[in-house]
Protein backbone atom coordinates (compact mmCIF):
# COMPACT_ATOMS: atom_id res chain seq x y z
CA UNK A 1 0.00 0.00 0.00
CA UNK A 2 2.59 2.80 0.74
CA UNK A 3 4.90 2.13 -2.27
CA UNK A 4 1.56 3.12 -4.30
CA UNK A 5 0.73 5.84 -1.66
CA UNK A 6 4.11 7.44 -2.04
CA UNK A 7 4.95 6.90 -5.41
CA UNK A 8 5.36 9.78 -7.57
CA UNK A 9 2.77 10.78 -9.94
CA UNK A 10 5.26 11.34 -12.53
CA UNK A 11 6.43 8.07 -12.16
CA UNK A 12 2.87 6.68 -12.00
CA UNK A 13 2.12 8.04 -15.13
CA UNK A 14 5.06 6.26 -16.96
CA UNK A 15 4.38 3.09 -15.54
CA UNK A 16 0.57 3.55 -16.83
CA UNK A 17 1.91 4.64 -20.19
CA UNK A 18 4.12 1.43 -20.39
CA UNK A 19 0.84 -0.60 -18.42
CA UNK A 20 2.85 -1.53 -15.80
CA UNK A 21 0.47 -0.32 -13.63
CA UNK A 22 -3.17 0.38 -14.13
CA UNK A 23 -5.40 3.39 -13.29
CA UNK A 24 -7.80 1.14 -11.53
CA UNK A 25 -5.63 -0.26 -9.21
CA UNK A 26 -3.43 2.93 -8.83
CA UNK A 27 -7.35 4.44 -7.67
CA UNK A 28 -8.53 1.45 -5.76
CA UNK A 29 -5.64 1.82 -3.88
CA UNK A 30 -5.46 5.08 -2.72
CA UNK A 31 -9.42 5.09 -2.13
CA UNK A 32 -9.12 2.48 0.58
CA UNK A 33 -6.23 4.61 2.14
CA UNK A 34 -8.69 7.53 1.96
CA UNK A 35 -10.88 5.16 3.77
CA UNK A 36 -8.51 3.63 6.16
CA UNK A 37 -6.80 7.31 7.14
CA UNK A 38 -9.49 10.15 6.49
CA UNK A 39 -11.53 9.83 9.45
CA UNK A 40 -8.56 10.80 11.22
CA UNK A 41 -7.53 13.23 9.37
CA UNK A 42 -10.78 14.99 7.44
CA UNK A 43 -8.90 16.22 4.65
CA UNK A 44 -11.31 14.90 2.07
CA UNK A 45 -15.28 17.09 2.49
CA UNK A 46 -16.46 15.02 -0.36
CA UNK A 47 -15.20 12.07 -2.04
CA UNK A 48 -16.28 10.77 -5.99
CA UNK A 49 -15.28 7.60 -5.65
CA UNK A 50 -17.87 6.23 -8.19
CA UNK A 51 -16.85 8.26 -10.82
CA UNK A 52 -12.92 7.89 -9.95
CA UNK A 53 -13.62 4.37 -10.62
CA UNK A 54 -15.75 5.22 -13.81
CA UNK A 55 -12.68 7.50 -14.66
CA UNK A 56 -9.54 5.06 -13.81
CA UNK A 57 -11.84 2.13 -15.81
CA UNK A 58 -12.36 4.67 -18.83
CA UNK A 59 -8.24 5.50 -18.74
CA UNK A 60 -7.94 1.73 -19.03
CA UNK A 61 -9.82 1.43 -21.43
CA UNK A 62 -8.29 4.22 -23.65
CA UNK A 63 -4.69 2.32 -22.94
CA UNK A 64 -5.93 -0.48 -24.24
CA UNK A 65 -7.09 1.52 -27.28
CA UNK A 66 -4.20 3.31 -28.09
CA UNK A 67 -5.38 6.51 -27.78
CA UNK A 68 -3.47 9.63 -27.11
CA UNK A 69 -2.81 10.04 -23.69
CA UNK A 70 -2.38 13.78 -21.49
CA UNK A 71 0.30 13.93 -19.07
CA UNK A 72 -1.73 12.93 -16.02
CA UNK A 73 -3.57 10.30 -17.82
CA UNK A 74 -5.09 7.93 -14.64
CA UNK A 75 -3.48 9.82 -12.03
CA UNK A 76 -5.79 11.06 -9.13
CA UNK A 77 -5.62 14.59 -8.14
CA UNK A 78 -7.94 16.08 -5.79
CA UNK A 79 -9.14 19.91 -5.09
CA UNK A 80 -9.47 22.39 -2.76
CA UNK A 81 -13.15 23.19 -2.21
CA UNK A 82 -13.61 26.47 -3.19
CA UNK A 83 -12.69 25.15 -6.75
CA UNK A 84 -15.71 24.02 -8.99
CA UNK A 85 -16.55 20.85 -10.49
CA UNK A 86 -18.90 20.71 -12.73
CA UNK A 87 -22.60 18.76 -10.84
CA UNK A 88 -20.61 18.98 -7.49
CA UNK A 89 -20.70 20.89 -4.67
CA UNK A 90 -18.18 24.04 -4.28
CA UNK A 91 -18.72 24.66 -0.09
CA UNK A 92 -15.81 26.51 0.62
CA UNK A 93 -16.31 24.53 3.94
CA UNK A 94 -18.86 27.29 4.71
CA UNK A 95 -22.69 26.73 5.98
CA UNK A 96 -23.25 29.53 3.59
CA UNK A 97 -22.61 27.84 1.03
CA UNK A 98 -23.65 24.19 1.99
CA UNK A 99 -26.23 23.51 -0.82
CA UNK A 100 -24.12 25.45 -3.46
CA UNK A 101 -23.10 23.08 -6.75
CA UNK A 102 -21.11 24.33 -9.42
CA UNK A 103 -22.77 24.68 -13.08
CA UNK A 104 -19.59 24.55 -14.76
CA UNK A 105 -15.67 23.53 -14.02
CA UNK A 106 -13.09 25.98 -14.05
CA UNK A 107 -10.50 26.63 -15.66
CA UNK A 108 -7.77 24.21 -13.69
CA UNK A 109 -9.92 21.56 -13.76
CA UNK A 110 -10.48 21.58 -17.53
CA UNK A 111 -7.09 21.60 -17.90
CA UNK A 112 -6.89 18.39 -15.19
CA UNK A 113 -9.80 16.79 -17.21
CA UNK A 114 -7.46 17.42 -20.40
CA UNK A 115 -4.67 16.10 -18.75
CA UNK A 116 -6.25 12.70 -18.51
CA UNK A 117 -6.08 12.97 -14.02
CA UNK A 118 -8.93 11.25 -12.11
CA UNK A 119 -10.91 13.49 -9.38
CA UNK A 120 -10.73 11.66 -6.06
CA UNK A 121 -12.91 14.43 -4.33
CA UNK A 122 -12.57 17.91 -2.94
CA UNK A 123 -10.61 19.16 -0.35
CA UNK A 124 -11.11 20.90 3.61
CA UNK A 125 -10.18 24.29 3.43
CA UNK A 126 -10.50 26.99 6.04
CA UNK A 127 -13.75 28.87 5.89
CA UNK A 128 -13.88 30.67 2.21
CA UNK A 129 -10.29 30.26 2.53
CA UNK A 130 -9.85 32.93 5.64
CA UNK A 131 -10.88 31.29 9.14
CA UNK A 132 -9.82 28.82 10.59
CA UNK A 133 -8.63 26.13 12.25
CA UNK A 134 -12.53 26.57 13.29
CA UNK A 135 -14.78 23.87 15.27
CA UNK A 136 -18.08 25.90 14.93
CA UNK A 137 -18.81 24.44 11.00
CA UNK A 138 -20.37 21.60 9.47
CA UNK A 139 -17.35 19.67 8.97
CA UNK A 140 -14.31 19.34 11.18
CA UNK A 141 -11.12 21.10 10.55
CA UNK A 142 -8.11 19.31 9.02
CA UNK A 143 -5.24 17.55 11.05
CA UNK A 144 -1.81 17.16 10.29
CA UNK A 145 -0.93 13.62 9.33
CA UNK A 146 2.58 13.97 11.03
CA UNK A 147 1.01 14.45 14.41
CA UNK A 148 -2.96 14.86 14.42
CA UNK A 149 -2.91 16.66 17.60
CA UNK A 150 -0.94 19.25 15.57
CA UNK A 151 -2.46 22.46 13.03
CA UNK A 152 -1.95 21.49 9.65
CA UNK A 153 -1.61 25.03 7.98
CA UNK A 154 -4.21 26.55 5.75
CA UNK A 155 -6.51 27.70 4.89
CA UNK A 156 -5.13 24.88 2.21
CA UNK A 157 -5.21 23.22 4.92
CA UNK A 158 -6.83 19.69 3.30
CA UNK A 159 -4.53 19.70 0.19
CA UNK A 160 -1.87 19.71 2.48
CA UNK A 161 -3.00 16.80 5.01
CA UNK A 162 -4.04 14.46 2.04
CA UNK A 163 -1.09 15.01 -0.30
CA UNK A 164 1.63 14.52 2.67
CA UNK A 165 -0.54 11.56 3.95
CA UNK A 166 -0.62 9.72 0.66
CA UNK A 167 -3.87 9.90 -0.05
CA UNK A 168 -3.36 11.77 -3.29
CA UNK A 169 0.24 12.71 -5.12
CA UNK A 170 -1.18 16.14 -6.41
CA UNK A 171 -4.14 18.30 -5.32
CA UNK A 172 -4.63 22.58 -5.73
CA UNK A 173 -5.00 24.81 -3.21
CA UNK A 174 -5.33 29.18 -2.93
CA UNK A 175 -2.90 31.42 -1.87
CA UNK A 176 -4.05 34.86 -0.21
CA UNK A 177 -1.94 35.70 1.96
CA UNK A 178 0.32 32.30 2.18
CA UNK A 179 -2.36 29.51 2.22
CA UNK A 180 -0.51 27.37 -0.07
CA UNK A 181 2.43 27.73 1.33
CA UNK A 182 1.39 27.35 5.14
CA UNK A 183 0.13 23.96 4.69
CA UNK A 184 3.25 22.84 2.68
CA UNK A 185 5.59 24.21 5.45
CA UNK A 186 3.26 22.39 8.17
CA UNK A 187 2.94 19.49 6.39
CA UNK A 188 6.05 19.06 4.92
CA UNK A 189 5.75 19.07 1.03
CA UNK A 190 6.26 21.27 -1.83
CA UNK A 191 3.85 24.58 -2.17
CA UNK A 192 4.26 26.89 -5.37
CA UNK A 193 2.28 29.89 -5.55
CA UNK A 194 3.23 30.87 -8.94
CA UNK A 195 3.24 34.49 -10.74
CA UNK A 196 0.22 36.53 -9.86
CA UNK A 197 -1.68 35.64 -13.93
CA UNK A 198 0.41 32.64 -14.17
CA UNK A 199 -2.88 30.54 -13.48
CA UNK A 200 -6.38 31.34 -14.15
CA UNK A 201 -8.49 31.53 -11.22
CA UNK A 202 -11.98 31.44 -13.54
CA UNK A 203 -14.47 29.02 -11.54
CA UNK A 204 -12.69 29.90 -7.57
CA UNK A 205 -14.50 31.56 -4.81
CA UNK A 206 -12.75 34.82 -4.89
CA UNK A 207 -11.06 35.84 -1.28
CA UNK A 208 -8.72 38.44 -2.50
CA UNK A 209 -9.38 39.89 -6.22
CA UNK A 210 -5.79 40.90 -6.45
CA UNK A 211 -3.97 38.35 -4.21
CA UNK A 212 -5.79 35.80 -5.10
CA UNK A 213 -3.70 32.90 -6.72
CA UNK A 214 -4.17 29.22 -7.23
CA UNK A 215 -0.91 26.53 -6.74
CA UNK A 216 0.02 23.07 -7.12
CA UNK A 217 1.21 21.05 -3.57
CA UNK A 218 2.85 17.92 -3.98
CA UNK A 219 5.32 15.83 -2.01
CA UNK A 220 7.85 16.43 -5.16
CA UNK A 221 9.85 19.27 -6.93
CA UNK A 222 9.39 17.13 -9.94
CA UNK A 223 5.71 16.71 -9.25
CA UNK A 224 4.96 19.88 -8.51
CA UNK A 225 6.82 21.31 -11.67
CA UNK A 226 4.62 18.25 -13.50
CA UNK A 227 1.52 19.98 -11.80
CA UNK A 228 2.35 23.65 -12.97
CA UNK A 229 2.67 22.47 -16.28
CA UNK A 230 -0.84 21.24 -16.56
CA UNK A 231 -2.30 24.50 -15.16
CA UNK A 232 -0.48 27.15 -15.87
CA UNK A 233 -1.15 29.55 -18.64
CA UNK A 234 -3.35 32.53 -20.52
CA UNK A 235 -7.30 32.46 -20.02
CA UNK A 236 -9.01 35.55 -21.76
CA UNK A 237 -12.12 34.53 -19.20
CA UNK A 238 -9.56 35.44 -16.38
CA UNK A 239 -8.90 39.39 -16.00
CA UNK A 240 -6.04 38.66 -14.53
CA UNK A 241 -4.49 36.24 -16.46
CA UNK A 242 -0.76 36.84 -18.02
CA UNK A 243 -0.36 36.47 -21.37
CA UNK A 244 2.64 34.94 -20.94
CA UNK A 245 5.09 31.92 -22.83
CA UNK A 246 4.97 28.73 -20.24
CA UNK A 247 8.29 27.15 -20.25
CA UNK A 248 8.19 23.48 -19.78
CA UNK A 249 8.80 23.61 -16.20
CA UNK A 250 10.42 19.77 -15.51
CA UNK A 251 13.10 20.88 -17.84
CA UNK A 252 14.52 23.23 -15.23
CA UNK A 253 13.82 20.25 -12.61
CA UNK A 254 16.26 17.94 -14.69
CA UNK A 255 19.08 21.16 -14.60
CA UNK A 256 18.52 21.23 -11.17
CA UNK A 257 18.64 17.58 -10.91
CA UNK A 258 22.02 17.22 -12.94
CA UNK A 259 23.93 20.14 -12.74
CA UNK A 260 25.28 22.03 -10.19
CA UNK A 261 24.13 25.48 -9.03
CA UNK A 262 27.49 26.98 -9.71
CA UNK A 263 27.38 31.07 -9.89
CA UNK A 264 23.94 31.12 -8.96
CA UNK A 265 23.11 33.97 -6.35
CA UNK A 266 21.27 33.67 -3.83
CA UNK A 267 19.97 36.87 -1.25
CA UNK A 268 18.70 35.98 1.91
CA UNK A 269 16.68 38.32 3.83
CA UNK A 270 17.65 37.33 7.31
CA UNK A 271 15.66 40.77 9.04
CA UNK A 272 12.05 39.00 8.11
CA UNK A 273 12.74 36.33 10.80
CA UNK A 274 15.94 37.52 12.75
CA UNK A 275 14.66 41.09 13.40
CA UNK A 276 11.73 42.04 12.38
CA UNK A 277 10.21 39.00 14.05
CA UNK A 278 12.21 36.33 15.79
CA UNK A 279 11.62 32.96 14.14
CA UNK A 280 12.07 29.71 16.33
CA UNK A 281 15.14 28.49 16.81
CA UNK A 282 14.68 25.23 14.73
CA UNK A 283 13.07 26.91 12.00
CA UNK A 284 16.34 29.53 11.94
CA UNK A 285 18.79 26.65 11.89
CA UNK A 286 17.14 24.85 9.52
CA UNK A 287 17.50 27.72 7.26
CA UNK A 288 21.10 28.38 7.67
CA UNK A 289 21.15 24.25 7.47
CA UNK A 290 19.25 24.59 3.77
CA UNK A 291 21.51 27.71 2.70
CA UNK A 292 24.69 25.52 3.78
CA UNK A 293 23.28 23.29 1.84
CA UNK A 294 22.79 25.44 -1.32
CA UNK A 295 26.16 26.95 -0.91
CA UNK A 296 27.85 23.56 -1.29
CA UNK A 297 25.38 22.94 -4.30
CA UNK A 298 27.85 25.94 -5.93
CA UNK A 299 25.64 28.87 -5.06
CA UNK A 300 26.37 32.06 -4.02
CA UNK A 301 25.03 33.51 -0.81
CA UNK A 302 24.77 37.33 0.15
CA UNK A 303 22.68 38.31 2.65
CA UNK A 304 19.82 41.12 1.52
CA UNK A 305 17.68 44.14 2.99
CA UNK A 306 14.46 45.10 1.88
CA UNK A 307 11.70 47.02 3.92
CA UNK A 308 10.22 45.56 7.34
CA UNK A 309 8.45 42.53 7.17
CA UNK A 310 5.45 44.38 8.70
CA UNK A 311 4.93 46.86 6.12
CA UNK A 312 4.38 44.13 3.19
CA UNK A 313 2.46 42.81 5.71
CA UNK A 314 0.55 45.45 6.36
CA UNK A 315 0.26 46.63 2.79
CA UNK A 316 -0.44 42.82 2.32
CA UNK A 317 -3.87 43.12 4.80
CA UNK A 318 -5.33 46.50 3.65
CA UNK A 319 -5.69 44.96 0.21
CA UNK A 320 -6.89 41.54 1.48
CA UNK A 321 -9.44 43.56 3.71
CA UNK A 322 -10.94 45.90 1.51
CA UNK A 323 -11.20 43.00 -1.86
CA UNK A 324 -12.64 40.46 1.02
CA UNK A 325 -15.33 42.41 2.56
CA UNK A 326 -16.95 43.89 -1.04
CA UNK A 327 -17.13 39.77 -1.64
CA UNK A 328 -18.74 38.99 1.84
CA UNK A 329 -20.40 42.12 2.44
CA UNK A 330 -23.96 40.99 1.68
CA UNK A 331 -23.37 37.97 3.65
CA UNK A 332 -22.15 39.48 6.43
CA UNK A 333 -25.26 41.77 7.06
CA UNK A 334 -27.63 39.00 5.89
CA UNK A 335 -26.24 36.02 7.61
CA UNK A 336 -23.85 36.92 9.95
CA UNK A 337 -24.50 33.60 12.17
CA UNK A 338 -23.30 31.16 9.58
CA UNK A 339 -20.24 32.09 9.54
CA UNK A 340 -17.44 30.34 11.82
CA UNK A 341 -16.71 33.13 15.33
CA UNK A 342 -13.46 32.99 13.68
CA UNK A 343 -14.12 33.28 9.59
CA UNK A 344 -16.67 36.75 10.90
CA UNK A 345 -14.36 38.10 13.20
CA UNK A 346 -11.45 38.12 10.37
CA UNK A 347 -13.51 39.38 7.78
CA UNK A 348 -14.91 42.13 9.81
CA UNK A 349 -12.28 45.33 9.70
CA UNK A 350 -13.15 45.53 6.00
CA UNK A 351 -16.00 46.82 6.51
CA UNK A 352 -14.36 50.10 8.10
CA UNK A 353 -11.14 50.44 6.01
CA UNK A 354 -12.50 53.73 3.77
CA UNK A 355 -11.76 53.88 -0.26
CA UNK A 356 -8.81 56.29 0.43
CA UNK A 357 -6.90 53.59 2.36
CA UNK A 358 -7.65 50.71 -0.36
CA UNK A 359 -6.22 53.19 -3.10
CA UNK A 360 -3.63 54.20 -0.94
CA UNK A 361 -3.09 50.34 -0.70
CA UNK A 362 -2.76 49.53 -4.47
CA UNK A 363 -0.71 53.00 -4.34
CA UNK A 364 1.75 51.80 -1.84
CA UNK A 365 2.03 48.48 -3.64
CA UNK A 366 3.62 49.86 -6.65
CA UNK A 367 6.46 49.93 -4.65
CA UNK A 368 6.54 46.96 -2.10
CA UNK A 369 7.17 45.16 -5.81
CA UNK A 370 9.85 47.47 -6.81
CA UNK A 371 11.73 46.98 -3.95
CA UNK A 372 11.42 42.74 -4.44
CA UNK A 373 12.61 43.44 -8.04
CA UNK A 374 15.78 45.53 -6.94
CA UNK A 375 16.84 42.55 -4.89
CA UNK A 376 16.38 40.47 -7.85
CA UNK A 377 18.57 42.61 -9.77
CA UNK A 378 21.65 41.40 -7.75
CA UNK A 379 20.34 38.20 -6.81
CA UNK A 380 18.36 34.86 -8.86
CA UNK A 381 16.24 33.58 -5.97
CA UNK A 382 16.06 35.10 -2.68
CA UNK A 383 15.40 33.01 0.24
CA UNK A 384 13.63 33.67 3.59
CA UNK A 385 11.09 32.13 5.88
CA UNK A 386 8.04 30.66 5.04
CA UNK A 387 6.30 30.09 8.96
CA UNK A 388 8.22 31.36 12.34
CA UNK A 389 7.27 28.35 14.19
CA UNK A 390 6.54 24.35 13.54
CA UNK A 391 3.47 23.07 13.65
CA UNK A 392 1.48 23.77 16.81
CA UNK A 393 -1.46 22.24 18.64
CA UNK A 394 -4.44 22.55 16.63
CA UNK A 395 -7.04 23.23 19.23
CA UNK A 396 -4.62 25.93 20.68
CA UNK A 397 -6.66 29.47 20.03
CA UNK A 398 -3.58 31.58 21.20
CA UNK A 399 -1.55 29.21 19.19
CA UNK A 400 -3.81 29.60 16.13
CA UNK A 401 -4.02 33.63 16.37
CA UNK A 402 -0.45 34.17 16.94
CA UNK A 403 0.62 32.01 13.99
CA UNK A 404 -1.16 34.28 11.04
CA UNK A 405 0.92 37.34 11.58
CA UNK A 406 4.35 35.21 12.05
CA UNK A 407 4.79 34.34 8.28
CA UNK A 408 7.05 36.17 5.95
CA UNK A 409 4.44 34.55 2.63
CA UNK A 410 2.20 37.53 2.29
CA UNK A 411 4.77 39.81 1.03
CA UNK A 412 4.69 37.75 -2.57
CA UNK A 413 0.80 37.95 -2.71
CA UNK A 414 1.51 41.73 -2.35
CA UNK A 415 3.84 41.97 -5.32
CA UNK A 416 2.95 38.81 -6.99
CA UNK A 417 6.27 37.26 -7.66
CA UNK A 418 6.67 33.41 -7.32
CA UNK A 419 7.00 32.00 -3.93
CA UNK A 420 7.48 28.26 -3.32
CA UNK A 421 7.53 26.56 0.00
CA UNK A 422 10.43 23.80 0.17
CA UNK A 423 10.50 20.95 2.89
CA UNK A 424 13.73 21.68 4.81
CA UNK A 425 14.11 18.87 7.47
CA UNK A 426 12.44 18.56 10.50
CA UNK A 427 12.31 19.63 13.89
CA UNK A 428 12.45 16.76 16.51
CA UNK A 429 11.35 17.69 20.36
CA UNK A 430 12.12 15.18 22.91
CA UNK A 431 9.69 12.42 22.68
CA UNK A 432 7.29 13.74 19.81
CA UNK A 433 6.57 12.89 16.90
CA UNK A 434 9.15 14.88 14.37
CA UNK A 435 7.63 18.08 12.58
CA UNK A 436 8.43 19.50 9.25
CA UNK A 437 10.28 22.79 8.86
CA UNK A 438 10.70 24.54 5.57
CA UNK A 439 11.71 27.66 4.11
CA UNK A 440 10.19 29.60 0.65
CA UNK A 441 12.43 30.54 -2.29
CA UNK A 442 11.44 33.72 -4.22
CA UNK A 443 11.76 34.52 -7.35
CA UNK A 444 11.27 36.77 -10.29
CA UNK A 445 8.20 37.55 -12.08
CA UNK A 446 7.58 34.60 -14.26
CA UNK A 447 10.80 33.05 -13.47
CA UNK A 448 9.15 29.87 -11.61
CA UNK A 449 11.51 27.85 -13.29
CA UNK A 450 15.05 28.90 -11.49
CA UNK A 451 12.49 28.12 -8.31
CA UNK A 452 12.56 24.67 -9.48
CA UNK A 453 15.80 24.33 -10.42
CA UNK A 454 17.29 25.50 -7.07
CA UNK A 455 14.38 23.47 -5.09
CA UNK A 456 15.22 20.36 -7.42
CA UNK A 457 18.85 20.54 -6.80
CA UNK A 458 18.47 21.37 -3.03
CA UNK A 459 15.56 18.29 -2.49
CA UNK A 460 18.32 15.77 -4.09
CA UNK A 461 21.08 16.63 -2.10
CA UNK A 462 18.74 16.11 1.20
CA UNK A 463 16.54 13.62 0.65
CA UNK A 464 14.24 14.46 3.10
CA UNK A 465 11.61 12.93 0.70
CA UNK A 466 12.38 9.48 1.83
CA UNK A 467 10.24 10.20 5.22
CA UNK A 468 6.85 9.93 5.41
CA UNK A 469 4.25 10.95 8.12
CA UNK A 470 4.02 8.29 10.73
CA UNK A 471 0.49 6.73 9.61
CA UNK A 472 1.31 3.04 8.16
CA UNK A 473 4.00 2.70 11.66
CA UNK B 1 -18.29 45.47 24.32
CA UNK B 2 -15.97 46.46 26.65
CA UNK B 3 -17.11 47.33 30.60
CA UNK B 4 -15.70 50.71 30.39
CA UNK B 5 -17.32 52.11 27.19
CA UNK B 6 -19.93 54.94 27.84
CA UNK B 7 -23.46 54.86 26.62
CA UNK B 8 -22.37 57.38 23.99
CA UNK B 9 -19.59 55.28 22.70
CA UNK B 10 -21.98 52.21 22.79
CA UNK B 11 -24.76 53.62 20.66
CA UNK B 12 -22.29 55.54 18.33
CA UNK B 13 -21.39 52.00 17.64
CA UNK B 14 -24.60 50.72 17.21
CA UNK B 15 -25.00 53.42 14.52
CA UNK B 16 -22.42 52.43 12.84
CA UNK B 17 -23.62 49.25 12.44
CA UNK B 18 -27.00 50.56 11.33
CA UNK B 19 -25.00 52.69 9.03
CA UNK B 20 -23.39 49.58 7.43
CA UNK B 21 -26.41 47.19 7.55
CA UNK B 22 -25.06 45.09 10.32
CA UNK B 23 -27.38 45.17 12.81
CA UNK B 24 -27.38 41.61 12.96
CA UNK B 25 -23.75 40.74 13.29
CA UNK B 26 -23.42 43.78 15.64
CA UNK B 27 -26.08 42.00 18.15
CA UNK B 28 -24.27 38.75 17.33
CA UNK B 29 -21.20 39.86 19.02
CA UNK B 30 -20.40 43.17 20.22
CA UNK B 31 -16.85 42.46 21.49
CA UNK B 32 -15.41 41.72 17.84
CA UNK B 33 -17.62 44.33 16.37
CA UNK B 34 -15.79 47.13 18.29
CA UNK B 35 -12.45 45.03 17.89
CA UNK B 36 -13.13 45.22 13.96
CA UNK B 37 -13.54 49.18 13.85
CA UNK B 38 -10.15 49.42 16.34
CA UNK B 39 -8.56 46.77 14.10
CA UNK B 40 -9.42 48.75 11.22
CA UNK B 41 -8.44 52.14 12.38
CA UNK B 42 -5.14 50.79 13.49
CA UNK B 43 -4.24 49.30 9.62
CA UNK B 44 -5.45 52.40 8.47
CA UNK B 45 -2.89 55.13 10.76
CA UNK B 46 -0.45 52.51 9.83
CA UNK B 47 -1.28 52.91 5.91
CA UNK B 48 1.68 55.39 3.69
CA UNK B 49 0.01 57.99 2.53
CA UNK B 50 2.34 58.31 -0.63
CA UNK B 51 2.28 62.47 -1.76
CA UNK B 52 3.94 61.97 -4.87
CA UNK B 53 0.70 62.42 -7.15
CA UNK B 54 2.61 60.07 -10.33
CA UNK B 55 2.80 56.92 -8.13
CA UNK B 56 -0.38 55.44 -9.25
CA UNK B 57 -2.66 52.36 -8.35
CA UNK B 58 -0.27 48.74 -9.14
CA UNK B 59 -3.01 47.31 -11.38
CA UNK B 60 -2.72 44.10 -11.25
CA UNK B 61 -3.36 43.28 -15.05
CA UNK B 62 -0.11 45.27 -15.60
CA UNK B 63 2.04 42.85 -14.05
CA UNK B 64 3.08 41.02 -17.69
CA UNK B 65 3.43 43.82 -18.92
CA UNK B 66 6.05 44.84 -16.94
CA UNK B 67 7.54 41.66 -17.01
CA UNK B 68 7.86 42.28 -21.01
CA UNK B 69 9.31 45.51 -20.71
CA UNK B 70 11.76 44.02 -18.58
Amino acid sequence: MSELAYLSFVEAARRIRAKDLSPVEYTEALLARIDTHNPSLDAFLHLTAEQALHGAQTAADAIAAGQALGPMHGVPFALKDIIDVEGLPTTAHSQILADNVARQDAHVTERFRAAGAILLGKLSTHEFAFGGPCFDLPWPPARNPWDRRMFPGGSSSGSGAAVAAGLVPAALGTDTGGSVRNPASMCGIVGMKATYGRVSRRGVIPLSYSLDHIGPMTRTVEENAALLNVIAGFDAHDPGSANEPVPNYLDAVHLGQGESLKGLRVGVIRHFYREDMIAHPAVDAGIEAALGVLAGLGAEIEEVTTRPLGEFSDGNRVILLSEGYAVHERWMQTRPQDYAEMTRQKLLPGAFLRAADYVQGLRNRTGFSTAVDQLLEHSDVLVTASSMDPPFLIDDAEAVARCYPRQARAPFNLTGHPAVAVPGGYYEADGEPALPLSFQLIGRHFDEATLYRVAAAYEQATGWIERHPPLDD
Amino acid sequence: MSENMNDGAKASLARLADSHGLRRLFELDREAFEAAVASAAALSGRTERPQQLEIEMAHVCRFPNRAREA
